[in-house]
């Protein structure tokens, strides 16, 4: 099979799970999370400097999953285009 | 793992900063010099950012996911490949999601990207001719997580977010597991298919008969 094609498959499966991602993850808090829940760990909001257009990977405006299949497949696009820049931008011709 | 604003105060935060800035250049140098895979790095961060938002649930009533840093350097061949790939991951989750703080972005990529793909993939590695590629990525995976989780929770405790002892157990127990069941077995399943379907797909270096 052709490099090309194999690329758009592996391209194609990174946005299944983007896709799938909203409805299959678990809601529970991570590791770090529920480690921090055992202390009552204090967290110092000044040090929030800003707000994300996107936070908890939901779209503000939109409502239930279309907002996060549609958060997650924004990120997806942006992580794919910015890497290949930087990754074209460096790495030599070959 | 991701550590929100405000878990570290900003003059400690710095110092991670500082740190992960240097790791983050010597992984450029690395780009700039050993590094052709374009479209298979590219291809690689959008799958390892869409997997990150699937936690997959262990006891407890806790959560993890599959970090990456150590797939990528297999799969690339360098460990500067895991702290790159997850540099830009990191970045984008901070910036754009709220996912991982801003201040402590710095700390995150030194426990995520670097930690974790320089000691999984040394000790894949070391395993690998012994063990084999399932078993030695299997277990260079798990423990990169792990000692990521450790070195997260000795940070937290100098910064008094955490006591040391009981945060290194918990961040420990739960990290043992999200190891066991995300990161090792979707390492091991990844590294194997990619080079039993793809060899050809791969810098020389990380070719290895499965």
């Amino acid at each position: 099979m052709l490099q090309e094609r194999r690329y758009l498959i592996s391209l194609g499966i990174a946005f299944l799970i983007a896709v799938l991602a909203p409805f299959l993850a678990s809601p529970n808090p991570d590791g770090l999370e529920s480690t921090a829940e055992k202390f009552e760990s204090a967290q110092d909001k000044e040090l929030e400097l800003l707000s994300s257009p996107f936070p908890d990977y939901t779209i503000p405006g939109i409502e239930g999953s279309a907002s996060e299949v549609a958060a997650m497949l924004i990120g997806t696009a942006l992580i794919f285009i910015l890497s290949f820049g930087a990754a074209k931008a460096l790495a030599k011709a070959g | 793992m991701h550590i929100p604003d405000g878990f570290i105060p900003l003059s400690q935060a710095v110092i991670y900063t500082i740190i992960a800035i240097a790791f983050i250049a010597r992984s450029i140098k690395w780009a700039r010099e050993e590094f052709h895979e374009v479209p298979l790095f590219a291809t690689l961060a959008a799958g390892i950012f869409a997997i990150q938002a699937l936690n997959i649930p262990i006891p407890w009533g806790t959560s993890g996911h599959l970090m990456g840093g150590v797939l990528a350097a297999i799969l690339l061949g360098s460990p500067w490949a895991g702290v790159f790939l997850l540099t830009l991951v990191l970045v984008v989750q901070a910036l754009f999601f709220a996912d991982g703080g801003i201040t402590v972005l710095g700390a995150n990529i030194l426990n995520m990207g670097v930690i974790s793909s320089f000691v999984g993939y040394y000790i894949y590695v070391a395993l690998r001719g012994r063990i084999g590629v399932a078993s030695a990525s299997f277990i260079g995976a798990w423990l990169g997580l792990v000692t990521a989780a450790l070195a997260t929770a000795v940070e937290l405790a100098i910064a008094g977010t955490f006591p040391l002892r009981e945060g290194l157990l918990f961040m420990g127990l739960y990290h043992v597991v999200i190891g066991l069941v995300a990161e090792g077995t979707l390492t091991a399943l990844v590294v194997t298919t990619v080079l039993k379907v793809s060899p050809d797909m791969l810098p020389a270096k990380a070719r290895v008969v499965v």
